[in-house]
């Protein structure tokens, strides 16, 4: 298995090396360098040709692909055109910031699906299995900006307004109160709560429906029978057997969950003004900072493939059948 | 995030839980397995027949067909047009002269519903449809010559589903721009994957078939084969994998506009009028509501129109609920 | 296969041979399908005798399989359920019980071998630990005591190097090792009833012959009976002791293994012996089948379920089923089977013939 992880690997390398001549590609098509220029109504022409040079725009682009390519491997992200902060910090703050929102929202609804899947199953045709069916196919089909704007509204707006409050039980905006000091728990707590409550409904809706189908698979298979043949209590007929090897699938999807939710919380994030990468990413896009937007769309992408690996090595660890050589 | 629950392949099927020892029972397409049925017609019906016995699926036909006149005779049927202005009355609740309402513009919100409804309806249909045509090309070819060809296509099209989707669909659409055709394009670009892994799988399977060896025994060429012998034979799951896509590229659809990279205003679209709403939504919630509901009828009603389809035409993955 | 066995059945009075310690009577077990209600099992009703083999045989959906599955209470949740009659085991109706209640039997005092092997162990547990935890649910012992007395049953089962063997998942046996660790795990507490369903089916004929003595000589020095589930003649003949044959959710022909094969009292029975291979057969004669297919189980016929199939059928098989009557020690359910002229060699044309004389007469 560690031959079979190396050699995944050095495939991925040569695909993130074409993936970062199409970012290069791609960040500068979107983005123009002078954007941060643009808003000064004072900046002559010279100005420009100065900052051109500076940033050695004026090189081919296979030189300016080159130089940065060199940098980036080294760590040097260089500093952000418009915010003025080395990007390695900009980035290590907004990945922070995701990852708590998304291990959060993972967490929660890993929980709640897989309680609602398993019940849903155990119980196939009783009135919750066909409530909770209703229900994940409504969430399924309600896109996240949706629920986000809804929950703002009832939990956020409604909600202070029928408890007559004066502030909000959940905020709808931020990571933290302006102000605050050091770490408030309940502070935290009260910002991240619709957020991740806005993930978490699409989540629990298709890690139910999975869990479901995938215990339901299992309980119809021989060896849940074997299993009953032998005297050993429904309880751990339905624990050891059953839900332990359905959770083998689940395990790996919520794998890959985490890595595409590095780079796929923009909405939740806009919506919520939360400081992470999906905001960072829009903010860079408006404002044209190239040099931003560059190791985003690397690291994102590397995301996807360090997850998917692990992903895959978590499979074979969990169920004895899959073997890499 | 990408939208995997709309991925057609996630959707999970189970077979029911075989019963041994239950023989005597026919098994469903017993009578034409036993060469006692008549022709294409008889499969066309008992598809039919298969369909109407999905309640929820019969239920979505009506209600989504209702929505798909309405939204295509928008011209016709709506009361005023999506950009006719009442200055005055902007911000007013649902009432006798507006039924959803107004936005902060003073336009009528259940007229840009209407018209909002025809564009999100007919880029979802562009792109399940353009989706089809290209997913079935590649599928067709990679599961058809097999080989290096198969896999190069098979390599290509799993790195497509490895990409981030909406950071694809921003950065993408915002190079190309953001007018109707272009957007049904750029999401064409992410939903065409699926369908080419379908029809591969249906054609690799299809091609060792007794009846297209005998096709080819006859002498006849791969264009025939593929489209006399096996296309027709993949069209039940190419249907399903379609019907589910129209509801996926509605979501997405809606995403993008959202977020300012799709239909741009005074176009209307669900999406963009569900943005429109965000400076108001504590005092003027029905323009977050009625376009909000649209689109959730919409897809609850496509993603059943789709289960249905499967049960009619693809009775070996039925569901086992 | 040369081990002591460690004994590690609790001290139970095993009743004495030819006592019947299990009864079924009048089996009723139905499913639910989308096309209706299917009577797999509709009134079979037999004994099982201490010490003995019983070999239940028909083709393949004649309800077998959903009758060892009731006695154990094993059908699918939901589909299927035991709709009548009683399942005595020394005396005690398993019908009325409650999981936890069967619990106590299941593994303990029946336990069961299954078709397929691969499919019917855990993949995600190792072998030696699935045969440990049944081990564990009856008997008072360590995990560590369990996994030793485990390693110790596959090598009594016949499994080459079992200690190392006992750490391998299913998927890395091979066919018959498979089938042995299943029969090491139904073993592993000493039953009185080992139900075999189509233990060889899935296996190569060398290997069918070990693992038909394998089930043999454990059943003999454990003092097992037996229930074994087979569609295969040969196999009946080689270990079973008593036969009984089944057709469409009923009890057909129970007899003697002996008086099965050379003195069969039903059409059906007689068809299946002449369907079945033989070395000593006239060369060039062709195998004989059975006409038309088994009844629909949703709607079956009113009168005896062969009818439709059997070349001797008269209009009382068709409106009257036939009640079992015991004829020569065997029990058969047949309208005639208790006619002087009644062997496989009458002509269907002469029963007919002689039927008209004796009601002319």
């Amino acid at each position: 298995m560690v031959r079979y992880t190396v050699r995944r690997i050095f495939i991925t390398i040569p695909i993130l090396l074409v993936m970062s001549v199409l970012t290069f590609m791609g960040a500068r098509a979107v983005a123009s360098p002078e954007a941060a220029l643009r808003f000064n109504p004072r900046v002559r022409p010279e100005d420009i040709a100065r900052y051109r040079e500076q940033l050695g725009l004026d090189d081919s682009e296979f030189v300016q692909y080159t130089r940065w390519l060199g940098k980036f491997i080294t760590g040097d992200l260089g500093n952000s055109l418009v915010a003025r902060r080395p990007v390695g910090e900009m980035l290590a703050e907004a990945l922070r910031n995701t990852m708590v929102l998304a291990i959060v929202a993972l967490t929660v609804s890993l929980l709640i699906g897989v309680l609602i899947g398993i019940i849903a199953a155990v119980r196939q045709n009783s009135w919750f299995d066909y409530t909770t069916t209703g229900l994940s196919l409504l969430g399924i089909a309600t896109p996240v900006f949706l629920v986000g704007l809804m929950l703002q509204l009832v939990l956020g707006v409604y909600l202070q307004r029928w408890l007559n409050t004066s502030e909000p039980i959940f905020y709808t905006a931020g990571m933290t109160s302006p102000g605050t000091q050091g770490f408030d728990l309940m502070d935290r707590l009260r910002h991240i709560a619709l957020p991740a409550t806005a993930l978490a409904v699409q989540l629990i809706a298709v890690y139910s429906r999975y869990m479901r189908a995938s215990l339901l698979e299992v309980l119809n298979s021989d060896y849940i029978r074997t299993a009953r043949s032998k005297g050993i209590s429904e309880r751990r007929v339905l624990t050891k057997h059953g839900v332990r090897t359905a959770l083998i699938p689940l395990t790996t999807q919520a794998a890959i969950d985490i890595g595409l939710l590095v780079g796929g919380l923009i909405i939740t994030e806009v919506i919520f003004a939360w400081p992470g990468m999906g905001t960072l990413f829009l903010q860079a896009l408006f404002d044209g900072d190239y040099v931003v937007i560059l190791p985003w769309l690397m690291i994102t992408a590397a995301a996807v493939f360090i997850a998917n690996l692990i992903a895959d090595l978590l499979y074979a660890v969990l169920d004895p059948r899959i073997r890499y050589a | 995030m990408p939208d995997r629950r709309n991925d057609p392949l996630e959707n999970r099927i189970l077979l029911p839980a075989e019963i041994s020892d239950t023989a005597g029972v026919p098994p469903e397409g017993y009578l034409e397995a036993e060469g006692l049925s008549a022709e294409v017609l008889t499969n066309r019906q008992l598809a039919w027949r298969r369909f109407r016995r999905h309640k929820a699926a019969m239920a979505s036909l009506v209600i989504f067909g209702i929505i798909v006149i309405l939204t295509l005779l928008a011209p016709v049927v709506a009361p005023f047009g999506f950009e006719e202005q009442f200055i005055t009355r902007a911000l007013e609740p649902p009432s006798r002269d507006f039924w959803f309402g107004t936005d902060r513009l003073g336009r009528d919100v259940l007229t840009r519903v209407l018209y909002g409804g025809r564009v999100s309806i007919l880029v979802g249909i562009g792109v399940a449809l353009a989706s089809a045509l290209i997913g079935t090309v590649i599928g067709a070819i990679a599961g058809f010559f097999g080989g290096r060809i198969d896999t190069i296509l098979m390599r290509f099209t799993d790195a497509m589903l490895a990409l981030p989707a909406l950071v694809f669909l921003i950065v993408v659409g915002r190079i190309l721009g953001s007018s109707v055709f272009i957007i049904v394009l750029v999401l064409t670009l992410v939903f065409w994957m699926p369908l080419a892994r379908i029809v591969r799988g249906q054609f690799l399977s299809l091609k060792e078939k007794e009846f297209v060896e005998a096709a080819r025994a006859l002498g006849a060429k791969s264009g025939r084969i593929i489209f006399r012998h096996i296309l027709p034979n993949t069209v039940g799951p190419i249907t399903v994998t379609v019907t589910l896509l129209v509801a996926g590229a509605i979501l997405s659809e809606a995403t993008l506009s959202f977020l300012g990279f799709g239909i741009q205003l005074p176009t209307p679209s669900w999406g963009n009028m569900i943005a429109d709403s965000r400076g108001q939504l504590t005092t003027s919630p029905w323009m977050l509501w009625f376009p909000g509901l649209a689109l959730i009828i919409t897809v609850i009603c496509v993603n059943f129109l789709g289960d249905g389809l499967r049960d009619a035409l693809d009775p070996t993955q039925r569901k086992s609920s | 296969m040369s081990v002591e066995i460690i004994d590690f059945s609790v001290e139970r009075k095993r009743p004495p041979r030819g006592s019947t310690i299990l009864e079924v009577r009048d089996l009723h077990t139905q499913f639910d399908t989308e096309q209706g209600i299917v009577h797999a099992v509709a009134g079979v009703s037999f004994e099982l005798k201490a010490g003995e083999t019983l070999a239940i045989v028909g083709e393949s959906g004649c309800g077998k399989t959903v009758t060892a599955l009731s006695i154990l209470g094993l059908l699918p949740h939901r589909q299927g359920r035991i709709a009548g009659g009683q399942i005595l085991f020394h005396g005690e109706d398993l019908v009325p019980m409650t999981t936890k209640q069967l619990n106590t039997v299941r593994g303990d005092r029946i336990a069961m071998i299954f078709q397929d092997a691969l499919t019917a162990l855990n993949p995600v547990y190792r072998v030696g630990s699935q045969i440990a935890e049944m081990i564990r649910a009856h008997r008072d012992v360590t995990k560590q005591e369990a996994y030793e007395r485990a390693v110790e049953l596959l090598d009594l089962v016949g499994i080459p190097n079992a200690p190392r063997r006992a750490q391998d998942f299913v998927h890395q046996f091979s066919g018959g090792m498979r089938q042995r660790a299943m029969i090491a795990m139904a073993i592993a507490l000493e039953p009185e009833i080992l139900i075999a369903d189509e233990p060889t089916t899935a296996l190569d004929v060398t290997v069918q012959a070990q693992i038909l003595d394998v089930v043999q000589e454990i059943g003999e020095r454990m003092d097992m009976s037996i229930i074994l589930i087979t569609h295969d003649l040969g196999v009946v003949a080689r270990i079973a002791d008593r036969v009984m044959v089944m057709y469409a959710g009923r009890h057909i022909e129970a007899a003697d293994t002996h008086d099965i094969y050379h003195a069969a009292k039903h059409p059906y029975t007689w068809g299946l012996l002449e369907s079945m291979p033989r070395v000593d057969a006239e060369t060039g004669k062709q195998l004989h089948q059975i006409g038309g297919a088994p009844p629909s189980l949703i709607d079956p016929p009113r009168g005896c379920r062969f009818a439709p199939r059997c070349a001797y059928v008269q209009p009382i098989c068709e409106t009257d089923y036939p009640e079992p009557q015991v004829v020569d020690g065997s029990s058969v359910v047949c309208h005639f089977a208790a006619r002087p002229d009644w062997t496989a060699d009458l002509d269907p044309t002469e029963l007919r013939a002689s039927l008209t004389r004796e009601g002319g007469s």
